[in-house]
């Protein structure tokens, strides 16, 4: 075979194999993003994290009706600690997305990327 | 409320599903934390190939093709080592021991306390009830002995006949005379049950039934009839007892009042007595009772209004028997002890039992109403009557037939019922076994792009969970559903009784099929049985009742909803099951389960599986036979490619 | 404030919408014996239908000379003001209800005038298929329905409906200059409907995307089916029953179903009604 077009072919496979990865660490950041509680179903988002800062800055702490990604509603009891808990998994999830992205971004064999 | 996992495995010729649900038991144990069931129709090979199973899985639950261990009865001796199935389980014998604690001499039959009457009402033939069927017949019961001509109509057992040659009966009928034209032709005249359409013979012509018409059974309780000549106490006439004057006695469906004081002897005195009223029938004994009759029951009399017969089955107290000699040794010996009676003269050194203590009477008297004891010395406190006793234990000493026992045993009549097992001498091996056969399915199991095979695919016993789970909260899972995190615990946490996937993520990321979507262009939506959580309440039982009839009529359900396969699939009967749950639109029956379902299919193939991460080879799009590989961590996945999850795992075996 | 609903209905050659007009009254009168509901119509119609309207409203300010379209869009604006509701739904012929919609007059009570923006298919999911809304996505009109519509008779509404009036009597002009990417060869109510409300620049006034005032829209190619036949009959079953209720292949309807094909209204459909309601 020509070796430009089996060049050609070996990227194209790395890219395929680079996207299948990019795919697999995203879907773990969005199961990694979701927080559950008390029957609901959160998606840690900005929009949520900014809604409950300001929720509690306006002096709702307890008792609260949140609305859930299935639009239930959900009775927090503890709004504080409700959004320390949403803070501390957004973290985890975003800071492991990135270390394993960075790790992705390093390697240019397909061998390197499955390692 | 109990929780754990419920895991299935029903192997097939080629793959060994028990290793598969081993392993899914092992990462259940460990992410999960929760106690794990299995269900497999495999049992014995299971034991025999991996005896270590009990670290992984807590209860085997077998399908069996036919029961093999018998439930358990008291009535049955059984050596040590049998299997016998009681509450839900397999229970070994362990200890050598009669199955209850047993007495031949004494039975204390607590008399029945009420009497019952069961009424069966008869249905008379009512033509509005019925239409005319087969008019301008007659039709002629048959008889023995009489001659039938060409062209008669005859019913015979429920078969109506027309007659092909003239002849003369027997004694038994000539079938082969005869055309047999309809069957099941009930007769008219003694009607107990007809359904809508039966066909019935009466006065010589056909009727079809309009309506179900059934005789009624209705129970009458003694307190239904009317009680007569109320105010008089009547005592059963007894050989060898005092009778007072003014006493009424029944003797022999006979009331009787004394008229003489006197000692009764062997025979009746009859002329101690005027007879007050003849044909009392005696209520403990009869058996069919007519409208009028006067009854003895329970020391009164009762007029009855209704005609019946008496219930069989009235109730009865446990009957408490006890083996004297086994179980219970002679103390105090020598002496014979009296229950106390008021009114009866007492002599001195006489031993009498009254209210748990044994006395002895140092002074002749007559007794009066009351217990005199300042006539008796104490002689040994606590001292129960046998007969009355539910409980006693080792050393009691107890008063029965006139002499002291004491007891070699511990009693309970709750341990010893005749329906409850001993549990000193059994064992539960907490496995439980389930009579089903798999309907014969097969299906292609692929092994990668270029290979597959035909096997048995068994998956319909799963619209059983609700009945073989052991636990209220059940989290049922496939055993290639391997899981690598802990987000499903969340099920036990949160208040829905349902939980399923409805969407999932193919990890190839080109692949749709829209037959994972909807179960046909025009049908429902498709939900995920890979796993699903419930809790077992009114509503679920409900779902899984509904399922098992889904699956019990696939071909019927699988044209209702246009799914084109004809295979049983239980993605199919959940999902059918869901939305008539949801009174046959989208609702919010079913919850979602936490996290995604990822899944990919048999032509993909797992490589390695080590801790939470997991190496695939993913068909390429439209490239068959390349694969691009694929690594995921942390994620659970239902891996279709139950070869390749087997490879692995022979490999971690060194097998 | 009175308030009731609203249909107007004009008999074509064979199809007696008027008879359509009829089946959708006794089916919201199945739900709610208290409704009122008028019909605008020129058609004479048979003595049993005057039991389910309260009032037969002739369509006003009628030019016997000119023509007409099919649908009668020329004559729709006319709505506003010979309805004799302070309050009005206003509902296509070709419905039928299967709930209570009494919940929709809590909500709308909020509003002048409201346009439905989000119709379902037969599953009941919000339809996002764009086959029959071409001219409204090229043409950046907003995404109403005037199948179930409301007004409060207001000087809002009044205005509203002036500009209803000049679109529809110079369609022409108005689609030349606005909605000029696939032109619709007719007048259509919804772009009529639509195009006032972007004119006033009034969209976030006249509707809201979660509004539970919405219909069942039985449009065959918007059913998210891969394979739609020309009638929606062709492709799934209707099942009537006894009780009045309506399933569609495997789903029960509820809400408004706008079945759109007149052939669907069977007379076994009326008989069922008419039973139901008592009325006959």
């Amino acid at each position: 075979m020509d070796e430009r077009l089996e060049k050609a072919l070996e990227f194209a496979n790395f890219m395929v194999t680079l996207n299948n990865q990019k795919r697999a660490l995203k879907e773990k950041y969005h199961t990694d993003c979701v927080y559950y509680q008390n029957g609901g179903t959160f998606t840690i988002t900005k929009d949520l994290i900014t809604f409950l800062k300001t929720l509690i800055d306006m002096g709702n702490t307890t008792d609260i009706v949140v609305i859930d990604d299935n639009d239930l509603p959900v009775r927090v009891n503890d709004l504080q600690q409700f959004l320390d808990d949403a803070i501390d998994q957004y973290f985890i999830a975003s800071n492991s997305y990135y270390n394993d992205y960075q790790l992705l971004k390093k390697n240019r064999s397909v061998e390197a990327l499955t390692q | 409320m109990s929780k754990g996992v419920l895991i299935y495995a029903l192997n097939n010729e080629q793959i060994d599903y028990a290793k598969l649900a081993l392993n899914a038991a092992r990462r259940v144990k460990k992410y999960l934390g929760v106690p794990v069931a299995l269900v497999t129709d495999s049992a014995d090979w299971l034991y025999k190939q991996y005896p270590n199973y009990k670290d992984d899985v807590d209860m085997v639950i077998k399908v069996v093709h036919q029961a093999e261990v018998s439930p358990w009865t008291s009535t049955w001796q059984y050596p040590v080592g049998s299997l016998a199935f009681y509450n839900g389980t397999v229970w070994r014998k362990v200890n050598e021991g009669p199955e209850i604690v047993d007495v031949v001499d004494v039975v204390d039959v607590v008399e029945k306390a009420e009497i019952e009457v069961v009424k069966e009402t008869t249905y008379s033939f009512n033509q509005e009830d019925f239409d005319a069927v087969y008019e301008g017949i007659d039709v002629d019961k048959w008889y023995p002995n009489l001659p039938y001509l060409v062209g008669q109509h005859v019913w015979y057992e429920n078969t109506l006949y027309r007659c092909a040659i003239q002849y003369t009966e027997g004694e038994t009928f000539s079938k082969d005379k005869y055309i047999s034209l309809i069957d099941k032709v009930q007769d008219g005249d003694i009607i107990e049950k007809i359904f809508k359409g039966n066909i019935v013979l009466f006065n010589r012509s056909l009727w079809m039934s309009k309506f179900d018409i059934k005789t009624e059974i209705i129970t009458y309780k003694i307190e239904d009839f009317e009680p007569v000549y109320e105010g008089i106490d009547i005592d059963k006439w007894y050989p060898n007892l005092p009778y007072l004057v003014g006493q009424h006695v029944w003797y022999e469906n006979t009331l009787y009042r004394c008229h003489t004081e006197y000692e009764e002897k062997e025979e009746f005195s009859i002329g101690q007595y005027d007879i007050i009223l003849e044909n009392v029938q005696d209520g403990d004994i009869i058996e069919e009772i007519s409208k009028g009759d006067i009854i003895l029951f329970n020391r009164t009399l009762w007029m009855s209004d209704i005609a019946g017969k008496r219930k069989k089955e009235t109730v009865t107290n446990i009957q408490k028997t006890y083996k004297i000699e086994d179980n219970f040794t002679r103390v105090y010996e020598g002496i014979d002890i009296d229950k106390w009676y008021p009114k009866l003269p007492y002599l001195v050194g006489q031993h009498v039992w009254y209210e748990n203590t044994l006395y002895r009477c140092h002074t002749e008297y007559e007794e009066q109403e009351e217990f005199s004891s300042d006539q008796y010395d104490i002689v040994l406190e606590n001292v129960n009557e046998l007969t009355q006793l539910t409980k006693f234990t080792k050393g009691d000493i107890l008063f029965h037939e006139r002499v002291l026992w004491m007891s070699l045993i511990n009693y309970d009549i709750a341990q010893s019922s005749k329906d409850k097992i001993r549990y000193d001498l059994w064992e539960d091996t907490k496995e439980r076994f389930l009579v089903y056969d798999s309907a014969p399915q097969y299906r292609q199991y692929f092994d990668g792009a270029m290979t597959h095979k035909k096997l048995r695919f068994k998956n319909d016993i799963r619209v059983k969970s609700f009945e073989l789970s052991p636990f209220d909260e059940t989290l049922v899972i496939d055993c290639d559903y391997l899981i690598n995190n802990d987000i499903l615990k969340y099920c036990w946490q949160q208040p829905h009784d349902f939980l399923i996937h409805k969407q999932a993520v193919d990890l190839s990321g080109y692949r749709y099929d829209p037959r994972l979507v909807t179960l046909s262009d025009k049908s429902i939506d498709f939900y995920w049985a890979t796993v699903f959580f419930f809790r077992k309440n009114k509503n679920t039982e409900i779902f899984f009742n509904y399922l098992g009839h889904i699956q019990e009529n696939w071909n019927y359900y699988r044209y209702i909803y246009q799914i084109e396969q004809g295979l049983y699939r239980n993605d199919f009967a959940f999902s059918i099951a869901i939305h008539v749950m949801n009174g046959y639109q989208n609702g919010t029956w079913a919850h979602d389960l936490p996290g995604k379902l990822y899944y990919t299919i048999d032509k993909d193939i797992l490589l390695e599986h080590f801790d939470t991460e997991m190496k695939f080879l993913v068909e390429k799009e439209k490239y068959r036979g390349e694969y691009t590989i694929m690594k995921t961590k942390g994620i659970n996945v239902h891996v279709m490619n139950k070869f390749s999850i087997s490879r692995i795992l022979n490999e971690e075996l060194n097998v | 404030m009175s308030k009731g609903f609203l249909i107007f209905a004009e008999d074509a050659k064979l199809k007696k919408y008027t008879r359509s007009a009829y089946a959708l009254a006794l089916s919201i009168k199945n739900h709610m014996p208290n409704a009122d509901i008028s019909l605008v119509t020129d058609n004479k119609i048979p003595e049993k239908y005057r039991l389910v309207f309260d009032q037969i409203v002739p369509v006003p300010w009628r030019d016997r000379n000119k023509t007409t379209t099919f649908f009668k869009t020329e004559d729709r604006w006319k709505l506003y003001h010979c309805s004799p509701y302070d309050e009005t739904i206003v509902l296509d012929a070709d419905m039928l209800a299967f709930s209570n919609l009494d919940i929709w007059w809590e909500y709308l009570k909020n509003y002048d005038v409201f346009l439905t923006s989000n119709v379902l298919d037969y599953r009941g999911k919000i339809v996002t298929g764009r086959y029959y809304r071409k001219t409204f996505d090229s043409n950046n009109l907003p995404n109403f329905y005037f199948g179930a519509a409301y007004f409060k008779k207001s000087d809002y509404a009044k205005e509203y409906f002036n500009w209803v009036e000049d679109i529809s009597n110079n369609w022409e002009l108005f689609y030349g200059r606005y909605v000029n990417v696939n032109y619709p060869k007719l007048p259509s109510m919804d772009v009529t409907a639509s195009l006032a409300a972007k004119i006033l620049n009034c969209e976030n006034l006249v509707s809201h995307k979660n509004a539970p005032v919405t219909f069942t829209h039985m449009k065959p190619m918007i059913q998210n089916w891969e394979s739609p036949t020309e009638s929606w009959q062709d492709s799934i079953g209707a099942y009537f029953n006894k009780n009045c209720e309506l399933k569609i292949g495997n789903y029960q309807q509820h809400g408004l179903f706008h079945y759109t094909e007149y052939s669907f209204l069977t007379d076994h459909i009326i008989n069922q009604l008419e039973k139901i309601t008592g009325i006959s």
